[in-house]
């Protein structure tokens, strides 16, 4: 059972179940702990293990008026985040290499080599080329909002000494707010 | 994003008057938010206090949203003018840090960490906790560390994430809670320590 | 959108970095006696001399961008063409110390010609030393990057006014693979890495631009740089981080302003630019900090202008920059 509450927190379970175990979270404390606890995992596998509220704060939230506005359950196209990879759909068969950047966002495995996801040979499956093959944009890489700091990133960039040893590839990081990049 | 069905999922749910379903999604957010409010707040107990403050408003704000944007993206909206507000009541200048568009809400914090949001009896917690959460990725199996990595770090779906690993979505959601569940048990004895707050 | 990159093509397996046939043609010791500072010069002599293509990765916090990169090195130099392959094409093309950038979304292509005659500072292999005087440097672990080993290089800075780097260079070649920049707690705020590279024998019609020839419509934005002395001006720079020396100091076009006074300071891996800007007609960023990925910028008003920071360093850098931006009018 806790193993579809991992389903569910990662958002993999369909309409149904979802529905049914959100329920049963409410219900038994053990499923809902295991939400809590994974919740943490994720978060302190990105560094940011502290800042939980206190237990008070359930209560508090108890205590406010409920809010009632039903809508009509449509989920919207939930657009995938791009796979990085570049797929020959057609084909149906890509040769990846693909390295996991396994950045543990606290120090200390920062030196070992770190474990890497590789696909090595292999058509893909079916489905799962055709899902990806219509994989959306992801995010924008940068978060500049306005045309005018992109202009200041790339006019100091031509001066960096990263162009010494990686020559243009840093641009990237200037060009990465383009309107339509990662818009939907 | 997988995250934003379920998101919605739990919005709908709360909009239906369902409360604790939006008490999973503070589950969810908490830390999250109280890394963004950092950037302004130094006292972490104020840090608290705030995010308290703006999950009430996000809350009590549940009729307008429509799921135009993820979920995250609107809290985070809510979370930086309650900061916002909160400073200008307590007489601070509120700092400028230029926002960045609301879709890049997710990129905005990880990266450098301005200050930390721990007080100092927590500071040991939350740390050991990030100790022991690496520590327990590395005596993971590799494909079980690779799934969780992939899914946690790097966002990818279980589909992807089957597509990488060359193996079905079973497999996927399997290694992933087995992962989960060895984390887990390790963190268990420390977690058991500290009752007073929402772990 | 559809992303699918016709011309694209991923290899298969690990590796595709074919060495053997690309063996450059360094004297020195080989890879294994070579010291820190060593590998340093030898990732320089590899990135002046390799020609390659590959595909390579921008990560910045969770986002992650994939690009397609190409670099011709011959008698008329070293070429280059950088292809974001994530949403949106763009490009970026480097012919020496030219770079254009070919942004479709706004149909803008800017152009940064190099007028001033200076060399880049940082890892050329006279000066590579200068670096050791901030930055500790240390070899590292053996990383594995693109499917092959790599030598990591670590540049521990001495101060907290820049960023320290983790540089790993393929032990065949020397080529660098992966350039990772670590905050303060040696986490990772932004990398570069290699996912597939292939060396040697690269088809000069893969510099060829994408939006050559089009016939659309583009405004160009060319810099219009040219050398300039803003002490004459008034200008001066009261409050600069150890290390730091001035690299360059121009007059350009920044945005929508012809006269935008640009002084760049670097101290051998790590740059800063000074950008001064007349307050009217001015479209930058408001007063105050800005990040984006591992960079940092701050805004200031002095007088009658605006003065902005930009580096990939810790706000504190910038900011002790900008706070000692000062200008001195001359009597009227």
């Amino acid at each position: 059972m806790k193993e579809t509450v991992s389903a569910l927190y990662d958002g993999e379970l369909d309409a149904t179940d979802m529905d049914r175990m959100c329920a049963r979270l409410k219900d038994e404390p053990e499923l809902r702990a295991a939400w809590d606890t994974y919740s943490l995992i994720g978060d302190a596998l990105r560094g940011n293990a502290g800042g939980s509220l206190p237990v008070a704060f359930s209560e508090q939230l108890a205590a406010e008026p409920t809010v009632l506005a039903p809508r009509p359950s449509v989920l919207p196209v939930t657009p995938r985040r791009a796979t990085r990879m570049a797929l020959s759909a057609a084909a149906g068969i890509a040769a990846i290499a693909f390295v996991g950047i396994m950045a543990f966002p606290t120090l200390k495995q920062d030196n070992v080599v770190p474990p890497m996801a590789t696909v090595t040979t292999g058509p893909l499956q079916q489905q799962a080329a055709a899902a990806v093959a219509m994989a959306q944009p992801p995010q924008r890489a940068t978060a500049a909002a306005s045309p005018a700091v992109r202009d200041y990133l790339l006019a100091h960039q031509r001066f960096s000494p990263a162009l010494a040893l990686q020559g243009a590839a840093p641009f990237v990081r200037t060009v990465s707010d383009e309107p339509g990049a990662g818009g939907r | 994003m997988s995250d934003r069905e379920i998101d919605q999922k739990l919005v709908e749910r709360a909009q239906r008057g369902e409360k604790h379903a939006f008490d999973l999604l503070v589950a969810k957010y908490q830390r999250k938010l109280a890394r963004l409010l950092s950037r302004f707040i130094r006292d972490p107990a104020e840090v608290e206090d705030v995010a308290q403050e703006a999950f009430i408003k996000a809350y009590r704000a549940l009729p307008s949203f429509r799921g135009e944007s993820a979920f995250y993206t609107w809290l985070y909206r809510i979370g930086i003018n309650t900061a916002k507000n909160y400073l200008v009541a307590m007489g601070r200048r509120a700092p400028t840090v230029t926002e960045f568009d609301s879709e890049e809400a997710e990129s905005f914090e990880d990266g450098e960490q301005l200050r930390d949001i721990n007080t100092p009896e927590s500071v040991l917690m939350s740390r050991q906790i990030g100790d022991t959460v690496n520590e327990a990725m590395a005596a993971l199996p590799e494909e079980l560390r690779t799934a969780i990595a992939l899914r946690e770090i790097e966002g990818l779906s279980y589909e992807e994430i089957a597509t990488v690993m060359n193996c079905p979505i079973g497999t996927v959601r399997s290694r992933i809670f087995r992962a989960r569940e060895a984390i887990a048990t390790r963190l268990r004895p420390l977690l058991d320590t500290r009752k007073d707050r929402r772990w | 959108m559809s992303r699918v990159r016709a011309g694209v093509e991923m290899r298969r397996g690990w590796l595709a970095l074919a060495l053997a046939v690309a063996t450059p043609a360094y004297a020195g010791p080989p890879p294994a006696s070579l010291d820190a500072m060593g590998w340093l010069q030898r990732m320089y002599a590899a990135s002046q001399k390799l020609s390659f293509s590959g595909t390579f990765i921008y990560q910045q916090g969770q986002q992650m961008e994939t690009s397609r990169i190409v670099r011709v090195v011959d008698g008329t130099g070293s070429h280059e063409r950088v292809e974001v392959l994530d949403g949106m094409p763009r490009e970026i093309l480097r012919d020496n110390d030219d770079v254009t950038a070919y942004l479709p979304g706004t149909l803008t292509v800017k152009v940064e010609k190099k007028t001033v005659a200076r060399p880049f500072p940082g890892l050329a292999p006279e000066n590579v030393k200068d670096v050791g005087a901030f930055y500790e440097v240390r070899k590292g672990d053996i990383w594995r990057v693109a499917g092959t080993e790599c030598q990591s290089i670590e540049l521990h800075p001495k101060d907290a006014m820049r960023y320290g780097q983790r540089l790993c260079a393929d032990i065949a070649s020397g080529m660098l693979l992966k350039a990772q920049t670590l905050n303060e707690r040696q986490e990772v705020i932004e990398q570069f890495a290699f996912t597939q590279i292939r060396v040697g024998q690269v088809d000069r019609s893969e510099l060829k631009s994408r939006f050559s020839g089009k016939g659309r419509d583009w405004r160009v934005e060319p810099s219009d740089m040219a050398p300039a002395n803003l002490a004459e001006l008034g200008w001066s720079l009261k409050t600069i981080p150890a290390g730091y020396r001035k690299v360059t100091e121009v007059k350009r076009r920044l945005g929508g302003h012809p006269d935008v006074g640009q002084i760049v300071l670097s101290d051998g891996l790590s740059a800063v630019s000074v950008f001064i800007e007349p307050a009217a007609a001015r479209s930058g960023p408001p007063p105050g900090a800005t990040r984006v990925g591992a960079t940092h910028m701050y805004t200031r008003r002095v007088d009658d202008y605006f003065v902005t920071v930009v580096g990939e360093v810790p706000l504190e850098n910038v900011k002790l920059i900008a706070d000692g931006v000062e200008l001195r009018r001359a009597p009227q």
